[in-house]
């Protein structure tokens, strides 16, 4: 059941009404409807994955107490459960990578090793719910938090059914506290809520589906279009991802906020960053953080000297690129951005950019646009490894690209896609000051003018709807 | 909370109205599918001859110009998939039937399941033709709603389509598809081969899958005393010579490799026959309605010989 599927638009107003009618007497009234509710959302994708889920959620809610209660075995128990949860990452997710990349080397050395691969099915939300997992149990284990003592408050903090499958991945010293609390209807909330749900399924449904098709064809066929085009190619992907991952978690966090929960922000506006520092701030801010939180600030952050700073961010991208997936083109991805990343580091650079860009006069206009535009781009070529299927076809395309045909007027030109992403961008500027584009945008507005201008984005989704593109994160 | 349900269904109501309509279309105007399944039952006792397939088919073999009673089975993008499904649900129903027509070819024998068209044809099958479609999830609740499966776009240009033309069915009593006239004809050939080829290509050679699903249709024949014939439909000059060459050499020796072990297959490769010229078709890989005529009677000949 994905959030932009008809199934949803039945499930969700169901869960809605039967929430705040009828499960609202008390607090845990509410978390074991939500928990029953989330375990059915989940089994709709592959109801077989349910028992991983459950056996994770098990495993870490009983190491946490563990954790608690040992005076002398606390690091045993914490290092038990990171291995445990690891290995389900590894077997589920990365178990064919080092297959293949084991049988490569050892060909590559002139041995014909017999080896094979598993037909793996990669269960729906496992980078995830892996990560809310090891989040507690590192919280536990740090003495940030008392492990809980209701099995089904726990297994809601894991399954919360709108950040089940693609986050954000949240922390327990962050939501646990929302859902140990009785939540009260909210009027403005829920209207919140609704407005950025609206605003996620425009970014699904208007901008990354509608780029997805030229970026499917472009990329599908690299060697049959000219360098120009290929640009074109990385620039939609670009907004494809965006809108598509972005819009994803604005669902999540709008659904979540209709419930009376608070998720973590997962995106603000990274493509209004000015350095690449500032990109990985306000991009997927939910995975990097907890990166920042569970390896970084461990391995020593940015104490130490600089080559151990340079190390640990080296190993936060590198990981950072893993996670994604198992093939080379996440890790040469996540290697690159480090790349981006290491001049801002040496130089002291990484830290100029904290707040929203708002500039004040021409020249710091100029300035910023110069500096947004070549980070976009920056960003965007790096991109081409992550959607390219292998390293090889990546460099073709850059091969492809970076010849004199770059100079050329691309044939693939989608005026129109490219004016919705333009619209796109201009609300997303008015409103980058607020959690989401649409929080405050056209609030001022007469009253008839602001549902007009909702029901157009409304319309718009109709009229887009239909396009069949997966959310490309749940591959994660 | 009844002040924020109530604004909402208020915001949402045009937007039901609009939805409930297109479904009422959906449910209530005749498409191909609805109308062949109401002709069929008419078809049980008389027909001889079957034609599966694809548009190739659908649009380029006509059953008026056969000896024998035929009926065109075939639909726009009908996949082997969808082929095994169609002649499992009817192959007892037709009592007298001695032949059916498969098209086996480059766009049909790498086919996948769940093609991008596939995605929303197969509401279909399984709603207007009451077939069981395994690729339709049992909680998949599109099957209910089929204005969803397509958008907005769509649903909007075959109501318009409706409205100016009375009907949305290209289809005749036969289940030929009718709309592939010279009128209509694309202009240029060659450049839409060129978008075809590329559209078409999925890279694949592998076959297996679609292998098993032929097999099973051609051991229920031959358990009936059924001829089974593949066929290879005549494509224009541009097409063939544009697609992957050695892809549609290993098509053809996988057709001669099924000839060779089933008694009951014989194998009619007309991708580059002479007979047809590029004026026989209505764009790169289909023939028009004349073209039709004209392979209707070799596919015809060629079964008679078989049926001797």
């Amino acid at each position: 059941m994905l959030f932009n599927k008809i199934e949803f638009a039945f499930f969700f107003p169901l869960v809605f009404l039967l929430y705040w009618y009828l499960f609202n007497k008390n607090v845990k009234q509410q978390n074991l409807f939500l928990l029953v509710v989330s375990f059915f959302f989940f089994a709709c994708f592959d109801w077989r994955f349910l028992f991983l889920l459950l056996f994770s959620i098990i495993l870490d809610f009983s190491i946490a107490h563990k954790i608690y209660n040992s005076k002398h075995h606390k690091k045993r128990w914490l290092w038990f459960s990171i291995l445990v949860n690891l290995c389900f990452l590894g077997v589920f997710k990365y178990c064919n990578f080092f297959i293949d990349n084991f049988s490569e080397t050892l060909s590559f050395f002139g041995f014909k090793p017999n080896v094979w691969s598993l037909q793996i099915i990669l269960p729906v939300g496992i980078s995830f719910y892996t990560f809310h997992g090891l989040s507690y149990i590192i919280d536990v284990y740090k003495s940030k938090i008392k492990p809980v003592e209701s099995l089904v408050d726990y297994s809601l903090f894991v399954s919360f059914f709108p950040l089940l499958v693609a986050g954000p991945i949240e922390r327990a010293t962050h939501l646990l506290p929302h859902i140990q609390s009785k939540r009260h209807f909210d009027y403005s909330k829920t209207v919140d809520g609704l407005r950025q749900i609206l605003w996620g399924l425009v970014k699904k449904i208007v901008i990354a589906d509608s780029c997805a098709t030229y970026v499917n064809l472009i990329f599908d066929n690299p060697d049959e279009y000219s360098g120009s085009s290929l640009v074109m190619g990385a620039i939609l992907f670009s907004f494809q991802i965006y809108g598509d991952f972005s819009g994803y978690s604005d669902i999540a966090l709008g659904t979540a906020r209709m419930l009376g929960i608070e998720l973590l922000q997962n995106f603000s506006f990274p493509y209004f960053s000015r350095d690449i520092a500032e990109f990985w701030r306000r991009w997927h801010i939910s995975l990097s953080s907890w990166f920042r939180d569970y390896v970084y600030i461990p391995l020593g952050g940015s104490r130490g000297s600089k080559w151990q700073n340079i190390r640990n961010v080296f190993v936060v991208f590198m990981l950072s690129g893993f996670w994604h997936g198992a093939n080379w083109t996440f890790v040469i991805y996540g290697f690159i951005n480090f790349l981006y990343f290491l001049p801002l580091l040496l130089f002291r650079k990484n830290r100029d950019n904290l707040t929203i860009v708002n500039p004040n006069n021409l020249k710091s206009i100029l300035i910023t646009i110069f500096q947004v535009f070549s980070t976009f781009m920056l960003v965007s070529l790096a991109r081409v490894f992550f959607r390219s299927q292998s390293v090889g076809d990546a460099m073709m395309y850059f091969k492809r690209m970076f010849s004199s045909s770059l100079f050329t007027f691309p044939e693939i030109f989608p005026k129109t896609v490219l004016g919705y992403v333009f619209l796109f961008l201009c609300i997303e500027w008015i409103g980058r000051n607020d959690l989401f584009a649409l929080e405050k945008f056209a609030m001022n507005w007469k009253k008839p003018y602001r549902i007009a201008f909702y029901y157009v984005l409304t319309l718009l989704i109709f009229y887009f709807y239909g396009q069949d593109y997966q959310f490309l994160y749940f591959q994660f | 909370m009844n002040t924020v349900i109530k604004k909402v269904l208020l915001y949402l109501m045009p937007l039901f109205l609009v939805f409930i309509a297109f479904e009422l279309f959906y449910q209530l105007v005749p498409n191909d599918y609805s109308v062949k399944n109401a002709t069929i039952p008419k078809k049980y006792d008389s027909t001889e001859i079957l034609i599966f397939g694809n548009s190739h088919n659908f649009y380029g073999l006509n059953p008026k110009y056969f000896d024998k009673p035929t009926y065109n089975l075939a639909h726009i993008s009908q996949s082997l998939y969808f082929d095994k499904i169609v002649f499992d649900n009817y192959i007892d129903k037709f009592k007298n039937i001695k032949c059916i027509i498969l098209n086996v070819e480059y766009t049909s024998l790498s086919e996948i399941v769940d093609t991008e068209e596939n995605k929303w044809r197969k509401y279909y099958y399984q709603t207007y033709m009451n077939l069981e479609v395994p690729s339709i999830n049992k909680y998949d609740f599109t099957k209910y709603f089929l204005s969803s499966t397509r958008n907005f776009n769509v649903n909007t240009k075959l109501v318009l389509r409706y409205l100016k033309e009375g009907t949305i069915v290209d289809c005749d009593q036969n289940g030929f598809g009718i709309n592939y006239t010279k009128a209509k004809k694309i202009a240029l050939l060659k450049k839409d081969a060129l978008t075809r080829v590329k559209s078409i290509e999925d890279n694949l050679i592998n076959f297996d899958d679609n292998i098993v699903r032929i097999q099973s249709i051609i051991d229920t024949c031959q358990k009936r005393g059924i001829k089974v014939i593949l066929v290879n439909m005549p494509v224009s000059s541009y097409f063939s010579e544009g697609v992957n060459q050695l892809k549609q050499k290993r098509i053809q020796e996988t057709c001669s490799k099924l000839v060779r072990n089933n008694y009951n297959v014989s194998y009619l490769n007309l991708v580059k026959d002479k007979r047809f010229t590029n004026d026989d078709f209505f764009d790169a890989d289909h023939l028009d309605t004349d073209g039709a005529t004209k392979c209707s009677k070799v596919v015809n000949t060629f079964i008679n010989e078989r049926l001797k």
